[in-house]
């Protein structure tokens, strides 16, 4: 799938409607190219809301799904403000994917799918005719988010929210990101799809084919930074001012970016749900200011 | 009936007991291999219940695996993608810890039913799905495989069929290692190689061969109850032992005895009256009973006889008794005599003769009674006057006489005059005589010539008849002028059967 990127060529069909509130599961059965029809479906969960207001995406982490309790704990905070909420769970490569994905697993997946996916379902929800839509990520699901914008994003996705956004981080100290990202291009095109196991991310051995892997570290916090500030859309980065995961840095170099930053201060990676409140508030001020 | 001894009795009743004790181990050993075949035919029903539990564990054991894979999204990822089928299935599915060791090899089928990639793997798997597509069977064929096969679908609600899982299951080893057997051998299971080539898992228990594990707590308990067997019955033996001793020796012999000494007491005949049985004490209460009730009867018949003996004695005394006056009388100086006479150690003997004088006057004058009583008086004052062994005889109305035996004639002339001096102190005047009543005393002594009596008595006789003739009161010893003038000699009386029989009595 890596390297002949899966391309969401049509969404077929919302296996289930979202009626009345309360979350209701959502199948996506997606199109991709090597992948028989009907074959791969994607999973996600919908609270509707007040529909004078923004719906609100909301993508998971790296290998997490929408049940990953910060994913969970907003979109029920964020539906008890009149919010919709669609929560999707990226396929990864597995169809009808219900488990976070093992750091062990074979990897195929990489952003062009994500991107993909993610396009899929804004066309889900555009389908339900709303007032806007706002993407929220979460760690490198806001990456995720960043590199959707960077294409041509719907118009009707009003504003983009990256809590905690970070890169995959390359954890070997002694290959550098670079070296191996170029070492990498040297495999596949050599045509070695054998997949490896590396330091990526929070995986030890995330063991991943070339093509997989290479999409992730081709989002260096450059690049990042960059598409931030080249995107029109408005983006706006919420960050814990303890986040261990991020560089020194990185705070101060998201804010020389267009996207404006809202830091939570004592707030880590909002992994545990601490800061959860704080989070939703900073959340529904972003969203109350979503421009129509 | 002929009655028994007592040493048959004990014997029979030793046979009897022998013959309850073999009896008693017979049924021992009977409820023993009883016991032991109940034993058995538990441990063979439970080894069988283990192994259908151990069939049914492994069955559920291998559905929750296939479940597990099905049901695990890496295994959805490979029927989507199987570009890295191999490596998911020979380490990644692994790795995860879903497959034990015993699951041999996994495959993943599409939905046509072929093996993903055309591969089995290291692991021979069917490379088409068998029909039906779900199944789960034991297959013999070089190994005792249990193969799972089951659909994968993509949703929870089976609407869409991504393909088909299939993992062979190593059954045997599995088996073994479900569970620890208590009474199954686990190293004997094995497939009947009879069974067929597949086989439902509810056939499993009925074709699967097993041997009775041999456990060692059976064993030590049948040989500790067959060792309880042993020493009960040595023990048996032992107190038998012990009270076949004890009857002999506190029953059989005593009263064995008891018998033989009564059996010999009746044989002597008659001597038994005076015999005991002169035994030990018996051991036993009833036979010392018997033994002291036996002496008592014997003692009691003892003196009843001597009763009867003392009777008989005083009868045959008053037979030789003179009635009137208490001395003996004619018949028992005829007896002595003839003892005398047939007495060859006899000494010198002096017989005296006693005759009152004047004895009609004092009846004439007194009466008969008073003359018995001046008999009386003469009688007791003469035997009080002769020494303690020396009898005195009535052997007339008024004639007494008495046989002096190893006596010389100063001796007999002594105690001739004692007599008469003591019949003439005695009192007659309480009677109205008037003067004391006066004897004549005639003596023959033998000395040395004879120890006939009846010729001493006649000599005496002439004695005392010389003795009258001069006024009496007076004593006179034979002499040999007095057989030529004196009265003809008394008859000699011919002994009788009782005086004989008294002669040889001595």
């Amino acid at each position: 799938m890596p390297n002949r990127a899966v391309r969401m060529i049509a969404l077929l069909t919302a296996l289930v409607a979202p009626t009345g509130v309360g979350a209701a599961p959502v199948e996506l059965a997606l199109v991709a190219a090597g992948v028989k029809p009907g074959a791969m479906v994607a999973r996600a969960e919908f609270r509707p809301g007040d529909p004078d207001k923004p719906v609100v995406l909301l993508l998971h982490g790296f290998l997490q799904t929408h049940d990953f309790p910060i994913i969970h704990q907003l979109a029920e905070g964020l539906a008890s403000e009149g919010y919709g909420v669609l929560a999707p769970t990226l396929t990864l490569g597995v169809t009808h994917r219900r488990q976070s994905l093992a750091c062990e697993a074979v990897h195929t997946h990489d952003m062009d799918g994500a991107t993909a996916e993610i396009s899929a379902w804004i066309d889900w929800l555009k389908a339900l005719d709303p007032k806007a839509i706002v993407l929220v990520g979460h760690s490198l699901g806001s990456t995720n988010l960043l590199a959707y914008a960077a294409g041509r994003p719907d118009p009707a996705v009003r504003k983009f929210i990256g809590i905690s956004i970070i890169e995959g981080i390359w954890n070997r100290k002694d290959v550098a990101r670079e070296h191996e990202i170029a070492r990498l291009r040297e495999r596949i095109r050599a045509g070695d799809r054998a997949p490896a196991s590396y330091p990526f991310s929070f995986c030890k051995t995330f063991r991943a084919a070339p093509d997989s892997l290479l999409s992730y570290l081709e989002w260096t916090p450059d690049r990042i930074l960059k598409t931030a500030s080249r995107t029109r859309a408005p983006f706006v980065f919420i960050m814990g001012g303890r986040d261990e995961r991020l560089g020194p840095d990185w705070l101060d170099r998201l804010r020389a970016t267009r996207a404006r930053v809202r830091v939570i201060e004592g707030a880590n990676h909002f992994m545990d749900g601490a800061y959860e409140f704080d989070l939703l508030d900073h959340l529904v001020r972003e969203l109350r200011a979503t421009p129509r | 009936m002929k009655p028994l001894s007592i040493g048959r009795l004990s014997l029979l009743f030793l046979l009897a007991a022998s013959l309850l004790v073999t009896g008693l181990g017979g049924y021992f050993w009977l409820e023993l291999a009883r016991a032991d075949r109940h034993i058995r035919e538990h441990e063979r029903a439970a080894a069988e219940a283990e192994i259908r539990d151990a069939v049914t564990d492994i069955t559920r054991r291998v559905r929750q695996i296939g479940q597990a894979l099905t049901d695990w999204d890496e295994t959805r990822q490979q029927l989507v993608f199987s570009e890295y089928y191999s490596l998911w299935r020979d380490e990644r599915a692994r790795d995860t810890g879903m497959i034990p060791a015993e699951v041999r090899a996994v495959a993943l089928y599409d939905r046509t039913g072929a093996i993903l990639n055309g591969s089995a793997g290291p692991e021979p798997m069917p490379l088409t799905l068998p029909t039906p597509t779900t199944r789960v069977e034991l297959v013999h064929d070089g190994g005792d495989w249990l193969y799972l096969f089951q659909p994968v679908h993509a949703d929870p609600g089976h609407a869409i069929l991504l393909g088909y899982l299939g993992l062979k299951y190593d059954f045997l080893v599995g088996l073994r290692q479900a569970r620890a057997f208590r009474y199954a051998d686990p190293d004997s299971l094995a497939i009947d190689p009879a069974a067929g080539g597949a086989i439902h898992p509810d056939r499993l228990p009925t074709v699967l061969r097993h041997q009775v594990r041999t456990t060692p707590y059976r064993d030590t308990f049948i040989d500790l109850l067959a060792d309880s067997q042993r020493r009960l019955i040595l023990a048996i033996l032992a107190s038998m032992l012990v009270a076949g001793w004890l009857l002999h020796h506190l029953l059989a012999r005593p009263l064995r005895r008891l018998s033989a000494r009564i059996d010999t007491l009746r044989s002597t005949d008659g001597g038994g009256a005076d015999a005991n049985l002169d035994m030990a004490p018996l051991p036993v209460l009833e036979l010392e009973n018997v033994r002291r009730s036996f002496n008592d009867n014997q003692a009691r018949l003892r003196e009843l006889r001597l009763r009867l003996e003392r009777g008989n004695l005083d009868l045959r005394d008053q037979a030789l008794r003179d009635p009137l006056t208490g001395v003996f009388n004619r018949r028992a100086f005829d007896q002595d005599c003839h003892a005398l006479a047939r007495d060859r150690r006899a000494g010198d003997t002096a017989l005296m003769l006693f005759d009152c004088d004047r004895f009609k006057t004092i009846n004439d004058n007194h009466g008969h009674a008073v003359g018995d009583l001046v008999i009386r008086a003469i009688a007791d004052t003469l035997q009080s006057s002769l020494r303690a062994g020396d009898r005195l005889y009535r052997i007339g109305g008024d004639e007494f006489a008495s046989v002096l035996r190893d006596t010389d004639p100063e001796h007999a002339r002594a105690v001739a005059e004692r007599c008469l001096r003591r019949i003439g102190e005695h009192d007659f005047s309480a009677w109205g005589m008037p003067e004391p009543a006066s004897l004549s005393i005639g003596i023959a002594v033998s000395e040395n010539e004879t120890t006939d009596p009846y010729t001493l008595l006649n000599r005496a006789d002439r004695a005392m008849y010389t003795a009258k003739s001069a006024g009496g009161g007076a004593i006179v010893f034979h002499h040999q002028d007095m057989d030529v003038r004196s009265a003809p000699p008394r008859p000699r009386p011919e002994p009788t059967a009782e005086s004989a029989q008294v002669i040889e009595q001595g």
